[in-house]
């Protein structure tokens, strides 16, 4: 009895001793096809996005001397913080938040020492698109691939056989709105927020809209940066034509509380349905991503370019607003290596060649460069989106991406939930993600 | 490739440490009889606690220092952390919640658990099986899994919608009323409660299972002695098989009670700590992964630790004392 007990305990400790030193010598190296270099990418997309991506790269990569592989994690953040912090970084990171990137430009190498000329780069870009990821003078991060989110999607036939007019103003769109209410037709807007951990992000981008366009440029950035609290009077004015768009009753279909836990991907459905007591509504406000998501007779309807049934057009500025403008976002692309065959990849992935090997296909790209040879995109939205681009005054990158993650992904997206949900007044949400601000 | 290399991984290092074994063993060996009696246990016991130490007590103590520090300079801030986290309003709402979570979930697992382990009892052995398999089931399921299969519950459509949503297809067929959002009442902390039942449903088969066993062990002589004493059910379950298997309720009481401090799976995947569900560990990752900042999740985790450490040492010595007295 004795005996035995000895050696399972033997056997157990042994097993126990041998997964923990196998952890230790796991991480081999394994090369990419014979001579070439591997130039390892992470990022956040993953699925058909990232087939693409990998086809692209496959493509332009041949006969270069180099293997690109691209993987992709849709916990991109938690990875990416994990591997810089255990010093095992891929080459090249693609960030869809800026705020990630500048957590870590402490590991990173800056652009400029890849051979990448950051003004030539930059000068059919938007304006502030090179500035994005620019650290105490350095670049460490420009975009590869951007999306607008000032679109509002609207069903055209739906429109028609309501004798509606597509909105060119704000008060042609408050119009539109008193009237759909007054028709009994159904609701002005859909609008979802939830999205798992992330509820709430839909909130940041309705917000950022309107104090871009009340506050303009200067003040947007000094929004961002935390010298223009969330509780002065210009934010407070954004929330209020927010609250006045979507919160006022009757706006969207079971008010608040239903946009707090419908999902942002399935709120669009709706456009599609009719009557008000299915719940029709007949604007949503969403970025160019959000087509990926309609319902599948709808998307290969966008696919066949025919636009009956889904068409955008640009969110109105107000009348007494500074500046018109688009807000948007953008995926950065990040290096932590400098040899050669990285510094080839990052110049393609930022350059305006990028795309034309296949990837314009994808409906989610658009080309940070206003000059990109439209023709190539697949989807009759990204090539409006772009217009969009080219013709609006200023830029808005995404305040809430840029804003510390503690703000930006954190306590802007649980307290403008609560606002939402009426769990909190305005004041008190917006006083709250005050107080969460870190002190630089 | 990366298989043959995993598997040559797993082989070498089992042939390592085989070998590290082995050598420690003839080493001790050599010696004479006295030692190797001395040194043998170590021998076998000195890697595991040379790992624990290394993954174990050198984090724990880790944490504890990184919850002094800044996140984003490294330098000592004091207790400024705690200090931040104890003023902010939904900090303390996140306290709240695991306080309720503590409080509600252990004890309605044992009081379920035990009831359908007394009621099986009185089935025939056949039904029984029957039952208690039906109920250990949800013990299979992981976490995650659960957390999904109950988003369908709760899961609200706006009005006109189809209702796929369990609960709320039952609401508006009954009433014919508008859907309601569950999940997002904080009234009376109601979206808490509803994350809890699940917790419950997936705890009450592990604590019927190990009751179910308790009250088995019963020895049947001191229940006919209360019969023939003329004692009703009641008092035979208050008085005579509760104090029998008092050791075991203690025994999962804890253990359940220690896993839901802990909580974190279930209201990440349903709710993702908003609509003021937020509980520790949820508030841990969002500091540490979305806010960057590992001075202040380092907090939240000494926090933690903190109030697990009592109710450890309770079950270490519950054990103990279940061990005297045998």
């Amino acid at each position: 009895m004795r005996l035995r007990n000895k050696a399972v305990i033997a056997a157990v400790v042994i097993v126990g001793t041998s997964v923990a030193l196998t952890g230790c010598s796991s991480a081999g190296s394994s090369g990419g096809a014979a001579g070439n270099t591997l130039v390892k990418i992470s990022g956040g997309f993953t699925a058909a996005q990232a087939t693409a991506f990998q086809a692209d790269l496959d493509k332009w990569s041949k006969g270069k001397g180099i293997t690109v592989k691209y993987s992709g994690s849709t916990n991109f953040q938690q990875s990416i913080v994990t591997s810089v912090k255990a010093g095992n970084p891929p080459d090249i990171a693609i960030y869809p938040q800026p705020g990630v990137l500048k957590s870590q430009i402490s590991s990173m190498k800056p652009l400029d020492t890849l051979g990448v000329d950051v003004a030539a780069v930059t000068a059919d870009e938007p304006n502030g698109l090179g500035d994005i990821g620019k650290f105490n003078g350095k670049t460490y991060g420009l975009p590869y691939s951007i999306n607008v989110k000032s679109l509002v999607w609207f069903n055209p036939a739906a429109f028609k056989a309501r004798g509606y007019q597509v909105p060119t103003t704000d008060a042609e769109m408050v119009a539109l709105e008193k009237k759909i209410v007054s028709d009994g037709a159904g609701y002005p807007w859909c609008v979802g927020i939830e999205s798992g951990a992330a509820t709430g992000w839909a909130m940041t981008d309705w917000l950022e809209e309107y104090v871009l366009r009340y506050g303009g440029l200067t003040n947007y950035k000094d929004w961002i940066s935390g010298k223009l609290p969330f509780s002065s009077d210009l934010v407070k004015k954004a929330a209020a034509k927010v609250q006045s768009e979507i919160l006022a009753d009757g706006q969207v279909n079971g008010g608040g509380k239903a946009m707090a836990t419908t999902n942002f991907g399935k709120a669009g459905n709706q456009l599609f349905v009719s009557g008000k007591a299915q719940g029709q509504c007949f604007m949503m406000r969403q970025g160019t991503f959000i087509a990926d998501f309609f319902p599948d007779n709808i998307k290969a309807e966008i696919a066949k370019k025919d636009t009956t049934n889904v068409n955008v057009f640009t969110l109105p500025t107000p009348s007494d607003a500074k500046t018109t403008g688009t807000l948007g976002g953008g995926d950065l692309v990040g290096a932590f290596n400098t040899n050669a065959s990285t510094k080839k990849v990052v110049q393609y992935l930022v350059g305006k060649e990028f795309g034309t090997n296949g990837y314009a296909s994808q409906a989610i790209f658009l080309s940070p460069h206003t000059t990109f040879d439209s023709s190539l995109y697949s989807s009759p939205f990204q090539a409006a989106a772009q217009k969009a681009v080219a013709d609006a005054k200023i830029f808005g990158f995404d305040a809430s991406d840029q804003m510390p993650g503690a703000v930006g992904s954190g306590t802007e997206w649980t307290n403008l939930t609560a606002w939402v949900t009426g769990q909190k007044t305005l004041n008190a949400a917006l006083s709250d993600i005050d107080a969460s601000f870190p002190k630089q | 490739m990366q298989i043959l290399s995993a598997l040559a991984s797993v082989a070498g290092g089992l042939a390592v440490s085989f070998l590290v074994y082995l050598g420690l063993n003839f080493i001790v060996g050599k010696t004479n009889t006295r030692w190797n009696r001395r040194l043998l246990p170590y021998v076998f016991i000195g890697p595991v606690l040379l790992l624990l130490l290394g993954f174990l007590v050198y984090p724990t103590i880790r944490t504890i220092v990184l919850s002094f520090v800044d996140g984003t300079t490294n330098k000592f801030n004091g207790f400024t952390n705690y200090a931040s986290l104890f003023n902010s309003g939904d900090f303390l709402s996140t306290l709240l919640n695991n306080f309720l979570w503590i409080l509600v979930v252990p004890a309605f697992t044992v009081v379920i658990g035990l009831g359908v382990a007394v009621l099986a009892d009185r089935l025939g052995p056949k039904r029984e099986k029957t039952f208690k398999s039906i109920i250990f089931f949800p013990m299979a399921i992981s976490f995650v899994a659960a957390a999904t299969m109950w988003k369908f519950m709760y899961t609200y459509d706006a009005p006109g919608q189809p209702q796929t949503g369990l609960l709320n297809a039952i609401w508006t067929g009954l009433t014919g009323a508008d859907p309601i959002a569950w999940i997002t009442i904080d009234a009376g902390r109601l979206n808490s409660f509803l994350l809890m039942i699940i917790v419950i449903w997936l705890n009450a088969g592990y604590a019927m299972v190990l009751l179910s066993a308790a009250i088995k062990g019963v020895p049947e002589e001191t229940l006919e002695a209360a019969r023939i004493d003329g004692a009703t059910d009641r008092q035979i379950f208050f008085r005579v098989v509760a104090p029998q298997i008092q050791t075991t309720i203690v025994a999962v009481f804890v253990a359940v009670l220690i896993g839901v401090m802990k909580i974190f799976d279930i209201v990440f995947a349903m709710t993702g700590g908003t609509y003021n569900t937020n509980v520790l560990g949820v508030e841990f990752i969002n500091q540490f992964f979305n806010f960057n900042n590992p001075g202040k999740a380092s907090a939240v985790v000494v926090i933690l630790m903190l109030a697990v450490i009592p109710v450890i040492i309770y079950q270490v010595r519950s054990y103990r004392n279940q061990e005297a007295l045998r």
